[in-house]
């Protein structure tokens, strides 16, 4: 279930990529994020956004590699303002990027481990949502969890 | 410049929390002391997990690592070298931790067969992928294997320039149909 068109259902071909320099000064002007991309520029960032509406760039995610801990670390993902609460048109942005996440996570041999250090009263929130579990302070999906991320979020119908 | 807490308080007031879940995720950190406490105890649950992990665990995600591979391969829509199909055998084989005896015994080859294949001096059939469909306990689509074999094998159909004139010296009479 990749993006969607929330009124239709529609699945809207869509393409995730890193974020190049001219993004940046594209996400600053835009107006259309509330966070600053631009200290998240340290690390790994990557864009979601349809294929025939390149230069709009639906949600951005920042993450970490932690090689010697064989995870990802995931820093932050935002939704453009213009597709959050009731008047967005697009459903499963945040997710697709957390499933990208864990592929990354699948991909450099970490067995899909994206963990996050979210606030504490969102820790039951993550969980019912995502399938995060606990380890300790910090939440992750892994294995199996991450695996379903992926294919609900990432995978069309024949995969 | 604002934290990324200060800011979900600011977006609180517009929108729930489960609306901010659908569409913000975000770590915090914690004062320095405390930070590093969380961060010891993490890494030990985390070695701890990895210690436990069984075989099966890490073959079935080995394997679904190698189709996300495959399936990021599909998407480039061309060929490439490292995507033959005696090359991503070979790795199949790898990930599953067992012998190529072991392997040809339960694909119900003949040893010889297999190493022909690895080594690409054989093309495979669809009797064998459909074998190895079954065998990755349907992880990986006979029509996957069929994929990776079809995109080298037009690959060699375009770029053989010698077998192209090879057989075309063979064909008498053909159309004419230039202008």
């Amino acid at each position: 279930m990749p993006l969607r068109d929330k009124q239709s259902g529609k699945t809207l071909a869509s393409a995730i990529n890193q974020v190049t320099k001219s993004d940046y000064t594209w996400i600053k002007q835009s107006g259309k994020f509330r966070f600053d991309w631009d200290i998240e520029s340290e690390n790994e960032v990557y864009k979601i956004y349809l294929l025939d509406e390149e230069d709009d760039i639906l949600g951005l995610m920042s993450l970490t590699d932690y090689p010697s801990e064989y995870r990802v670390h995931l820093n932050l993902i935002e939704v453009t303002t213009h597709q959050m609460g009731d008047q967005r048109t697009i459903d499963h942005i945040a997710g697709c990027l957390l499933a990208f996440g864990c592929q990354v996570a699948f991909n450099r041999g970490y067995y899909g481990f994206l963990s996050l250090q979210p606030k504490t009263k969102l820790i039951g929130l993550y969980q019912e949502r995502y399938g995060f579990c606990q380890f300790g302070r910090l939440l992750a999906v892994e294995g199996p969890s991450a695996r379903f991320l992926i294919q609900k979020y990432l995978f069309d119908e024949e995969a | 410049m604002k934290k990324h807490e200060d800011l979900y308080e600011e977006l609180r007031k517009s929108y729930s929390d489960e609306e901010l879940a659908d569409s913000l995720l975000f770590s915090v950190k914690l004062p320095k002391s405390e930070q590093r406490k969380v961060e010891e105890e993490f890494l030990r649950l985390r070695l701890e997990r990895m210690n436990e992990m069984s075989d099966e665990e890490l073959i079935s995600s080995d394997l679904f690592a190698f189709k996300l591979r495959l399936n990021a391969y599909f998407k480039k829509n061309r060929f490439d070298e490292a995507f033959t199909f005696a090359k991503q055998l070979q790795k199949y084989i790898k990930l599953s931790r067992r012998s190529n005896a072991e392997i040809a015994s339960n694909l119900g080859i003949h040893k010889t067969k297999l190493s022909r294949l690895v080594n690409d001096r054989e093309n495979p059939n669809i009797e064998l992928m459909y074998r190895l469909e079954e065998h990755s306990s349907k992880e990986i689509p006979a029509f996957y294997w069929w994929r990776i074999y079809a995109r080298e094998l037009e690959f060699k159909i375009r770029t053989d320039h010698e077998k192209k004139r090879l057989e075309a010296s063979k064909v008498e009479n053909p159309l004419d149909l230039k202008a």
